[in-house]
């Protein structure tokens, strides 16, 4: 029964996707969407089903079948149906379902349009197939399948350049996540002998450890590898530093994409993996120092680079960028719960944002330089309001989801005795102001201020339609609420019930098993991170409605920073640096020495050199004289004979 | 009390070689329209009525019959089968080509059934004399069939090669034979191993025979380095013949192979098989570079022969029951492959006359592109590309090489199959990608189009599902 | 296992004696009159002394095949015929079988006109 509702969840999107991508041109625009909006909304109202049973304590781990059995390794496929996995399929979906709905507005009078729509139910059948596997074979299946769609996504204006290239980097940089991932599957099956999930959590206690022994005299410790190789990938998926610069650019792509797949889901497909895999990640405390590290790092200085972004999407991005540090740092804190917590309400509040600043675009006619909006919240009361509701969870404002979840991992890494917590815990606590700051500046430069657009624009600027508001609304209602109704479940632990580990006993989420909602509410305003917040709102409203020239003068003053912020602390430049002149001088300096010489001049040419002549000898061989023909038959039965009389264990030697 | 059904195909194919002979020794008397169907048409029953006969084997007369002479067991239904489904492929395909060379009467028939019939009697021998019997009988039939276009000189000489080189191995086999029969005092060849066995390891004799008989076997497989006839016989004789010598004699010297070695001579089988892999190896390496530069099709695929010769010694060299089933299993799927090559050839025409050279080939994607389409099935295979079954043949005897740990050899053999491919894909290179001068046609082929396109299927077919006719392979061994 | 060959021993000398006595005496007592032809060794009808690739008529090759083919046959019919009784009507039957394949190779050659001398 339940698996055939798990079933019918994944598959529903995938059907509307496949039907739609093959025939969409035959069935036409208005059945296209209605096809995937009901597929995906199906899939939802199903979903608050399975979560209702999770809660209500079923669960379900069971390999469907055996796709294929390979050199004595099965690979399944199977579901896994605990609360974390419920709790992603209700997420995935409703944000999906809102970015259906919305893009109906969006892509109106797109050629496209179309393909849009069965690309994205087809992201959301690889994204619900991801957060079912119980196999890791099955994850990497949905992990490769978003990134697959995300790449289609992204360049989806393909004809742009910009796009292209963009799409081409999200490709490559996630192939160097993919790589540490794959590797990191292949070393747990050499050690597990399984990909499933349930065979590593019964096999990681007894790996503690052991470890790997590389040659060279390194000796590495199997968990803390397998943890850390996996990570990599999450990396690279989650864009945490160095493998986050794909992210600011994915925004080449549609908005309802950047909101889908670059702020609600995909992107938190890394943070998901590593919470699927607690169990295991509590065993190996040296990969978890790794990922708080990395977490933390990405937090505040992505976060910075928010400032000084005036595209629009790229703030919110670079903002996507901090909020995924804060949940991979609060998973390195080992509080999963607080990272899960906060990928929920994270994923509704981003959803909202992207979708309103979406909205915004519409109205400007596709401009998304902030310096040429301003004054919008007169002619756009709806999104306006919306967008302060995200504006201000992002910035935990107490009272929206953003806080609860936010604060509370603050405080989960405070608590932390993970290696490194310490740092971490100041840089994320840092990183509050920045938040506030790079958020209220883009509130203030987009809704309030002077009007800086061109008249024409303005005479056509107005509230978007409904179908795209609806889904603001929509989403504006979560962003509000979820945080109140979550708290005590999720980090007190009610609601996992042994599905994710280090709820219990850890110390970092210690303080909140006792805690309410409302005392948690009633505690903000005696901890320094809602001060740090104002101070942030403070300076923005200082510097972008008060004195709108203050920002530039400070730029002028700290000039190399500004440029240090404005060139993304360069991870571009070293990038393009290796790709274009390194990479292709190791590669030419093979090309040279080892293709053209060892390979093709010894090996291959000298090979097919050696058998060409050796063939010719053969060929002169058979002369096609009979006595020749006789001789040879003769010579070698007398060779033969000799041989046996010399190996036969009675002959000669024997 | 005697009872013939044991020998029922051998009878049926007697049967029909003397009607046939019959037929033509009417020929005055009767109208030649009527021998023009009655001749073939016997020819067909009788093979079919074998075919039928050994298919149908129920089990029940298992054992061995006639003083010791046939063993009828899983085995020699499986090869004897193999053999009739073979020569009746061979008489469809060939019926319109000898036709046309004024050669399809009744001598063609009755030689083609007589060579069937040793190939029967070898495979189904159980004495040694009834083997030496079986392997004069298709000898002689081969060595006339060879030389049946009399007026063709490169098919006389071919002959004449084949016939001295033939009658130097038979010496050979017979000198081995009798060695044998001197030192055990038994013809039969279960019994040999018995006393071969009970001789202990000190008879230096008994080695030197068995290397007089395996030497035999390895000329009649076309092995390297007894395999110099092979190529020019394949290039002399009529392109029906050489698809005959390309695959029914192999069916022979594998069950000759697997009778001696798993039963006769197995005492001897560990310490041959450095002399087997020796000769595998050899083959393996003249065939893939003997091939190599050949110009000539028909040159190409005979020394394409004696390489997957050297892959079906391989599997038998391992000495294990697996290797055995890989080897048995290889033959059967080479024969397969090779029908499908050799019925191409006489179902195309190009400039008018038979396709020789391989550069004949070329434009045939374009002209007859599902005749091009089975071709390319025939050249994959045979290069073992997967899912073809050629590759399941490959992979088979490998992994029995490697379970019999013979590492070196595998990996030798796998970068000959390497080399392989090359000219394997420079036919379908030719066919695809070259421009041609002139068109190619299908020859008058109508009826036969039917079952070569179902030959050629039947490569990929049973590459999708490998395990069927390997399932077949292993019962019949292990039986 | 040696007394069972005395016979074959005497067979052997007696043959010899009978070969060697009959040579002597044709040489003792015949007359001499060597002259080229007669003093040359007898091959069947051909020069002795010339080149090994002649020409020679090939319908002898299809008299002696078929003289070998027939002459064979009666080598098996005559142990047949001794044996007749015991072997009974499955041995009646085999041999039937073998004069009739005899017979269709016979007709062959006779329908083919290879026993037309012109």
């Amino acid at each position: 029964m339940m698996m055939g509702l798990v079933v019918t969840i994944v598959l529903l999107p995938l059907a509307a996707a496949v039907l739609t991508g093959l025939a969409g041109r035959a069935i036409g625009r208005r059945l296209t969407q209605a096809l995937t909006i009901g597929a995906v909304g199906l899939s939802w109202v199903l979903s608050l089903l399975l979560l209702e049973q999770v809660i209500g304590g079923a669960r379900l781990d069971r390999i469907l079948y055996t796709w294929m059995v390979s050199g004595g390794v099965r690979f399944p496929i199977g579901f896994l149906i605990d609360p974390l996995s419920a709790l992603m399929i209700s997420v995935v979906t409703f944000v999906s379902f809102a970015v259906h709905v919305y893009s109906i507005g969006y892509m109106r009078d797109d050629p496209g349009e179309i393909r849009f729509f069965s690309y994205i139910s087809l992201f959301t059948f690889a994204m619900l197939l991801l957060v079912t596997a119980n196999n890791f074979l099955q994850l990497f299946i949905g992990w490769e399948g978003v990134g697959l769609v995300s790449y289609l996504l992204i360049g989806f204006w393909f004809e742009k350049p910009s796009a292209s290239a963009a799409a081409l980097k999200a490709f490559l940089v996630n192939r160097v996540g993919d790589c540490g991932f794959v590797l990191g599957i292949a070393l747990l099956l050499h050690e597990t002998g399984s990909l499933n999930y349930s065979a590593l959590f019964a096999q990681a206690p007894t790996l503690v450890g052991q470890t790997l022994r590389l040659g060279f005299g390194l000796h590495l410790p199997v968990l803390d590898l397998i943890g850390i190789l996996l990570f990599v990938g999450a990396m690279a998926k989650s864009a945490q530093i160095p493998l986050h610069v794909w992210l600011p650019d994915s925004m080449e792509g549609p908005t309802p994409i950047s909101a889908l797949i670059h702020a609600a889901t995909m992107v938190t497909a890394g943070i998901f993996m590593v919470a699927r895999l607690s169990p295991f990640y509590v065993e190996a405390p040296g990969a978890l120092s790794v990922i708080l590290v990395i977490g933390s790092l990405s937090a505040l200085f992505m976060g910075l680079l928010g400032i000084v972004a005036t595209d629009i999407k790229r703030v919110i991005a670079y903002s996507t960028l901090s909020q995924l540090g804060y949940m991979t740092a609060a998973l390195g804190a080992s509080a999963f719960a607080a990272g899960i917590f906060h990928l929920v309400t994270h994923a509704f509040f981003k959803a909202l944002l992207f979708l309103a600043a979406g909205s915004v675009i519409l109205g400007m006619h596709h401009e998304q330089d902030m310096r040429k909006m301003g004054g919008l919240r007169r002619y756009m009361p709806i999104t306006y309001a919306t967008f302060l509701i995200g504006s201000l969870a992002l910035v935990a404002f107490p009272g929206f989801s953003g806080y609860f979840s936010k604060d509370a991992l603050i405080e989960a890494v405070g608590h932390s005795r993970i290696p490194g917590a310490g740092t971490a815990y100041l840089l994320l606590v840092l990183s509050v102001f920045v938040t506030a700051l790079y958020t209220f500046r883009m509130f203030f430069m987009v809704f309030h201020g002077e009007e800086r657009m061109d008249a024409k624009t303005r005479e056509h600027l107005h509230e978007s339609p409904w179908v795209v508001t609806l889904p603001l609304v929509l989403l504006a209602i979560p962003s509000l609420g979820v945080g109140w109704i979550l708290f005590h479940p999720l980090l007190g632990g009610g609601y996992w019930g042994g599905g994710l580990a280090n709820v219990a006993g850890n110390p970092a989420l210690a303080p909140f098993r006792k805690e309410s909602a409302w005392q948690f509410f009633l505690g903000a305003f005696t901890s320094p991170t809602f001060y740090l917040m104002l101070a942030g709102i403070g300076v923005a409203a200082y510097g972008y409605l008060l004195r709108p020239r203050w920002p530039a003068a400070v730029a002028d003053r700290l000039a190399s920073v500004y440029r240090i912020l404005l060139a993304g602390y360069g991870f571009d430049r070293l990038y393009l640096w290796f790709g274009t002149r390194v990479s292709p001088g190791m590669g030419r300096f093979l090309w040279r020495h080892g293709d053209e010489q060892a390979i093709d001049g010894l090996a291959v040419n000298g090979t097919a050199h050696g058998v060409g002549r050796i063939g010719s000898w053969v060929r002169r061989m058979q002369t096609g004289l009979l006595y020749q023909y006789a001789f040879t038959l003769v010579a070698a039965l007398v060779v033969l004979v000799f041989w046996a009389l010399v190996r036969s264990p009675g002959g000669i030697l024997g | 009390m005697m009872s013939f059904s044991a020998v029922a195909p051998e009878i049926w194919i007697a049967a029909g070689v003397l009607a046939v002979v019959g037929f033509e020794a009417l020929r005055s008397r009767l109208p030649g329209n009527f021998l023009k169907t009655a001749i073939p048409a016997t020819a067909l029953l009788a093979l079919a009525l074998a075919l039928i006969e050994a298919l149908f084997w129920n089990g029940a007369s298992q054992g061995v019959f006639y003083d010791g002479s046939l063993v009828i067991d899983a085995f020699s239904r499986l090869f004897v089968a193999a053999a009739c489904l073979g020569a009746l492929i061979i008489l469809f395909y060939s019926v319109t080509d000898m036709e046309r060379h004024g050669l399809g009467r009744g001598e063609y028939h009755a030689l083609v059934l007589t060579a069937t019939l040793g190939v029967v009697v070898i495979i189904t021998a159980a004495n040694l004399l009834v083997l030496y019997l079986g392997l004069e009988l298709l000898s002689l039939s081969l060595y006339t069939l060879i030389s049946i276009d009399r007026e063709r000189i490169p098919a006389a000489e071919a002959a004449m090669k084949y016939f001295f080189l033939g009658a130097i191995a038979s010496g050979v086999l017979l000198y081995g034979l009798s060695l044998l029969y001197g030192l055990s005092g038994t013809l039969s060849i279960a019994r040999l191993s018995v006393d071969l066995v009970a001789m202990g390891p000190g008879a230096l004799l008994a080695w030197v025979a068995a290397v007089f008989v395996l030497v035999a076997l390895a000329f009649k497989f076309g092995a390297a380095p007894f395999h110099m006839w092979v190529p020019d016989v394949y290039e002399g004789a009529p392109t029906p013949i050489t698809l005959f010598v390309a695959t029914l004699p192999e069916l022979a010297s594998i069950a000759l192979f697997v009778r001696l070695l798993s039963s006769g001579l197995s005492p001897l089988v560990r310490d041959w098989s450095g002399m087997l892999i020796g000769i595998a190896v050899l083959s393996l390496l003249v065939g893939n570079l003997g091939a190599l530069l050949q110009t000539n099709f028909k040159r190409l695929l005979a020394y394409s022969a004696i390489g997957h010769v050297g892959f079906i010694l391989l599997g038998i060299a391992t000495g294990t029951i697996r290797g055995e089933v890989a080897a048995v299993y290889y033959t059967l799927v080479y024969v397969l492959m090779t029908a499908v090559a050799f019925g191409l050839l006489l179902a195309l025409r190009a400039r008018g006359r038979e396709i020789e050279a391989i550069d004949d080939l070329a434009g045939l994607g374009q002209s007859q592109p599902w005749w091009s389409l089975l071709m390319l099935f025939a050249m994959f295979s045979l290069a073992g590309v997967p899912p073809f079954v050629g590759f399941w043949a490959k992979l088979a005897v490998l992994r029995a090489l490697l379970a019999a740990g013979f590492p070196v050899v595998a990996v030798f053999a796998v970068l000959m199959a390497v080399v392989g491919a090359f000219y394997y894909l420079r036919v379908v290179k030719v066919m695809y990608f070259d421009r041609a001068d002139h068109p190619l046609v299908r020859g008058n082929f109508s009826l036969p189009e039917l079952v070569l396109s179902l030959n050629g299927l039947a490569l990929f077919i049973l590459g999708l599902v490998p395990n069927s006719l390997w399932g077949l392979c292993t019962w019949a061994i292990r039986r | 296992m040696l007394p069972n060959y005395l016979t074959v021993l005497v067979y052997l000398l007696v043959g010899i004696v009978i070969g060697g006595a009959l040579l002597t005496l044709g040489f003792l007592l015949g007359p001499k009159q060597p002259d080229a032809t007669k003093s040359q060794p007898y091959e069947c009808g051909f020069e002795a002394f010339q080149d090994a690739r002649m020409k020679f008529e090939v319908r002898y090759y299809l008299v002696a095949i078929l003289f070998i083919l027939f002459d064979l046959e009666m080598t098996f019919l005559f142990p047949w015929a001794v044996a007749l009784r015991r072997i009974g009507w499955p041995g009646f039957g085999a041999m039937m079988l073998f004069l009739l394949v005899l017979v269709v190779g016979f007709l062959y050659e006779w329908g083919k006109g290879g026993l037309e001398w012109e």
